[in-house]
């Protein structure tokens, strides 16, 4: 294992748990934001930049918009911390068997990817031609769920 | 490789697991994040693995789905915090 695998590895699981860990929103969304940029560094060292920019965005979007909902839900609650530290290492232990026991060699999964041969297009492309309907039938739900979020706040705002 | 396929696994169980102990309605929102992020990795990882950009533009649409799922989900929590103070799910029922 390079240290640069080694510091990825960390960059994610770590800051996984520290977001379902921390008691205060702001703490578990920032924990967040740290995995998607580090996840966002993973994709980039798997050449895939165009998927690494989407995370990134979509990632700090996402953050944003928990940020403002944990705040106005959370707005005068107390939040007392009763976690135990042995308890927080020993789940942490237990969350990271995975990688204990899939590190060693049991299945050699590489040969997964010679059952078919390898196709080289542009993303573009691919997104474009190959699955054009499927982007355009997204573009649909986007819009619908935009006009639903919309709905949704608006009636909202007339019963308060 | 196998090394990245059992990350993508610790954090499946970090989302299903933080499913499973929290019942604040924004902390299992970020495990489904978590879950998210998951597949995701398991998309772009074989796609490395394959030499092919399928599985980017899987990702890509999966993801697009999944924050419009997020956005939708949050409106609803803050409509129901609005209209009945819901914070949890056991206020739910």
């Amino acid at each position: 294992m390079s240290l640069i695998e080694l510091l990825l590895i960390l960059g994610i699981s770590i800051p996984a748990f520290l977001a379902i860990y921390f008691e205060e929103i702001i703490y578990s969304v920032v924990s967040l934001v740290v995995m998607f940029v580090t996840v966002s560094i993973f994709y980039f060292s798997l050449d895939a930049p165009l998927a690494a920019i989407f995370q990134l965005t979509l990632g700090i979007g996402t953050a944003v918009t928990l940020i403002l909902v944990g705040d106005e839900i959370t707005a005068g609650e107390t939040k007392p911390n009763h976690r135990n530290k042995l308890t927080l290492a020993v789940t942490f232990i237990l969350l990271l068997t995975p990688l204990l026991i899939l590190e060693l060699p049991l299945i050699d999964i590489r040969q997964l990817g010679t059952i078919s041969e390898p196709l080289n297009f542009p993303l573009s492309e691919v997104l474009w031609n190959l699955r054009g309907i499927d982007i355009l039938a997204q573009g649909l739900v986007v819009l619908t769920a935009i006009i639903g979020l919309a709905i949704l706040l608006r009636k909202n705002e007339e019963v308060k | 490789m196998m090394l990245y396929v059992a990350l993508s696994i610790v954090v499946l169980m970090i989302g299903i697991f933080s499913l499973m102990i929290n019942r604040s309605i924004v902390k299992i929102l970020i495990a489904i994040e978590l879950i998210s992020v998951a597949a995701s990795m398991n998309f772009i990882l074989f796609s490395w693995m394959r030499q092919d950009v399928f599985g980017q533009a899987l990702m890509i649409l999966a993801l697009s789905v999944d924050t419009v799922v997020t956005g939708i989900v949050m409106a609803l929590v803050i409509m129901l915090y609005r209209k009945f103070g819901f914070r949890h799910v056991e206020d739910l029922g």
